[in-house]
């Protein structure tokens, strides 16, 4: 190869990295000067808990939709960046730091789950980010971070709700068949909190995330002929793999489900002999004409009903929350965070107001019964 | 309830799992000279092709079951072709067949994830529904056929590789490649022979799982590191040493967790993995 070759190609490499620095000079500028504010909302959009990743986000595009459609936040548009932090607390970290660090910003929602919440929750402060979270209920977030504020019930109060109907029941056994995370297995040990003293003993197994077999641990269980046993795993996923295999060794017991079985009517409808007469805690959103609206809305917009209503009203709800903490005291972490504290918000759902420790007030469980393949309400 | 006869017959179920799935690995083993990671992510493709020929197009179960196996086996192929092969030819080291089997595995799961979402699914309710007690414990139609297959395969490779001209092509290129070209052997036929039946059976294997169940995208991974510790256990690149190391892994996971929480269970696995490679890195049997 000779010289002038050689300055040749020097010559299209300096174009192509010049073209390349613009380009990229082009996209930082746009972004900085867009007239938009930003929230980055941490979804489980694949995996396990897509089942409620998806509504969510749905949700959250209509509440974005109406709020610019209604001339924005102080004049300027609202933009939520979607990320999917597939309730996994290493991918949701890393999201988060993603768009603080990269995109600047600094409100943040999300739908699931307690390990990512947990994860992201030492990191707020420094980082000077605030974040309302829906589809939480892990009661170790209660308290967890100044900077985590949770539209949803604690399972504090599921696992409350358990202990009632076991110690009205008069059972003396309880079995435990938990996954090993922080939301599925916080049901377990409050459990056993609330049944301390009470004479009922537990015996409890679990298993990894991502195991497909737990024969031997439901084998095990099996033989402990408990009066009734707890099913409480993470993702309907882990779900279909326990009820599956109890089915395959014949395991038919009294049932207790936590809320990740209980609002899955597919999977409820596919296991309903095994599931007959179970009984589950779930928090829901109650109906009223506005989150008749909202359910229509969405029903109008994608073509389907809302799969999960209650994420569909909670997740709405906080867009609108966040919406209006942004408008009145501007895009200012410690502002939006004090007016969190002290303000209560009129959402679909109910008036939106949290506790001391940031947890949203009035949230209960519901207890529902299945019966012939559904799962009802029977009392709260 | 008696615990045993239940303890027993789950051992033997996971020993089944990770028969299937060390049969292939070692297969492949023995002639590529690498881990192959990709060849956990075959499992899927296996699964994932008679989700969609039978539950999205339609066509009977056993058609699609059998395409299922094909389409694993000509990916496997593929991926020998267009990638080992050529890193074969560049002479290129143990860690780079690693690496490049890493991103393979990461690609093919993606692709499937893309293609089919990352939703667990469920195969079919009809294959092998029948349940049979057996000693006070029970076991599944689709368990059973699981057992089978795997002995099955076990018996038609070691058929396969003693009595044919192809097996006895496989032992001399597993033996040395460099001297199986000088005595005329067609190594990369064989090798790419070799890719194909060994991911066909993970084909299998991703649907038999799938039946038992269901298929996830990602669920290649875990089915692989099980194979691969059984495969060390037995004596890697042995057949009859990946069947005695799955079912010896199926008894000591399954036993192990009987008085202890069942969390220990992959904690045991590899325990006992990284007691073989400290102390007996060849297995029990060894290679052969």
């Amino acid at each position: 190869m000779n010289t002038e070759e050689n300055k040749g190609g020097m010559g299209k490499w300096i174009a192509g990295v010049l073209i390349i620095v613009v380009v990229i000079l082009i996209i930082t500028f746009s972004k900085s000067g867009s007239n938009t504010i930003k929230i980055g909302a941490l979804y489980p959009l694949t995996g396990g808990l897509v089942t409620y990743g998806e509504p969510a986000q749905k949700s959250a595009k209509m509440a974005v939709d109406e709020i610019n459609n209604a001339g924005g936040i102080n004049g300027q548009k609202l933009e939520i960046n979607y990320q999917d932090h597939k309730c996994d607390p290493k991918t949701a970290v890393a999201a988060f730091q993603q768009l603080n660090s990269a995109d600047g910003i600094k409100v943040f929602t999300s739908a699931a789950c307690t390990g990512t919440a947990a994860g992201i929750a030492p990191t707020l402060k420094n980082n000077n980010a605030v974040f309302v979270s829906d589809v939480l209920s892990g009661a170790k977030i209660t308290g967890i971070s100044p900077f985590i504020f949770r539209n949803w019930a604690s399972d504090l109060n599921e696992s409350r709700l358990f202990a009632l109907k076991i110690k009205e029941a008069g059972y003396k056994k309880v079995a435990v068949i938990y996954e090993e995370t922080d939301y599925a297995k916080g049901i377990k040990i409050n459990l056993e909190n609330f049944l301390k003293d009470s004479g009922v003993n537990v015996v409890a197994e679990s298993f990894a995330t991502g195991v497909t077999d737990v024969r031997t641990q439901l084998t095990k269980l099996k033989v402990e002929k408990a009066d009734v046993l707890l099913i409480s795993p993470q993702t309907v996923t882990s779900a279909e793999v326990v009820l599956k295999q109890m089915e395959d060794i014949n395991f038919r017991t009294k049932l207790l489900l936590n809320d990740n079985v209980i609002i899955s009517k597919d999977l409820i409808l596919k296991h309903k002999d095994i599931l007959e007469g179970a009984l589950g805690a779930n928090f829901v959103a109650g109906s009223s004409t506005k989150t008749a609206e909202v359910l229509k809305k969405y029903k109008d917009t994608y073509g389907q009903d809302c799969p999960q209503t209650t994420v569909c009203v909670y997740t709405y709800d906080t867009i609108h929350l966040l919406a209006d903490a942004i408008k009145v005291n501007g895009y200012d972490v410690e502002k939006i965070k004090n007016y969190l504290n002290s303000n209560s918000y009129e959402g679909i759902a109910g008036t939106i107001s949290f506790d001391e420790k940031n947890d949203r007030k009035n949230a209960d469980y519901t207890l529902f019964l299945v019966e012939n393949g559904v799962a009802k309400a029977v009392e709260k | 309830m008696d615990i045993l006869p239940q303890l027993i017959l789950n051992s033997i179920i996971a020993g089944a799992v990770y028969m299937m799935v060390a049969l292939g690995f070692n297969l492949i083993f023995s002639t590529g000279k690498f881990f192959d990671l990709g060849y956990g992510a075959i499992t899927a493709v296996g699964g994932y092709t008679v989700f969609y020929l039978s539950k999205t197009l339609g066509i009977d179960i056993y058609l699609s079951v059998i395409a299922g196996i094909l389409m694993a086996g000509f990916i496997g192929w593929l991926c020998e072709k267009t990638v080992y092969r050529k890193l074969r030819l560049k002479k290129a080291s143990t860690m780079v067949f690693l690496v490049a089997s890493l991103g393979l595995m990461t690609a093919i799961q993606a692709v499937v994830a893309i293609l089919f979402t990352s939703q667990f699914q469920t195969l079919s309710d009809t294959v092998g529904s029948g349940v049979f007690e057996v000693f006070g414990g029970v076991i599944t139609g689709v368990q059973l056929l699981m057992l089978g297959s795997g002995l099955a395969v076990m018996i038609a490779l070691v058929l396969t590789l003693k009595y044919t001209k192809f097996g006895k092509a496989v032992k001399a290129v597993s033996d040395d490649e460099e001297v199986s070209k000088i005595v005329g052997i067609d190594t990369n036929k064989i090798v790419a022979r070799v890719f194909f039946i060994g991911s066909a059976i993970a084909g299998l294997s991703g649907i038999l799982v799938g039946f038992d169940t269901g298929i996830e995208p990602t669920m290649g991974f875990s089915l692989l590191l099980k194979g691969v510790i059984a495969s060390i256990i037995g004596g890697i690149g042995n057949i009859y040493g990946g069947v005695l190391g799955a079912f010896l892994l199926g008894f000591i996971e399954n036993f192990g967790i009987w008085k202890i929480s069942g969390e220990w269970k992959d904690a045991i696995a590899f325990g006992v993995l990284i007691i073989f490679l400290l102390f007996r890195p060849r297995g029990i049997l060894g290679k052969k």
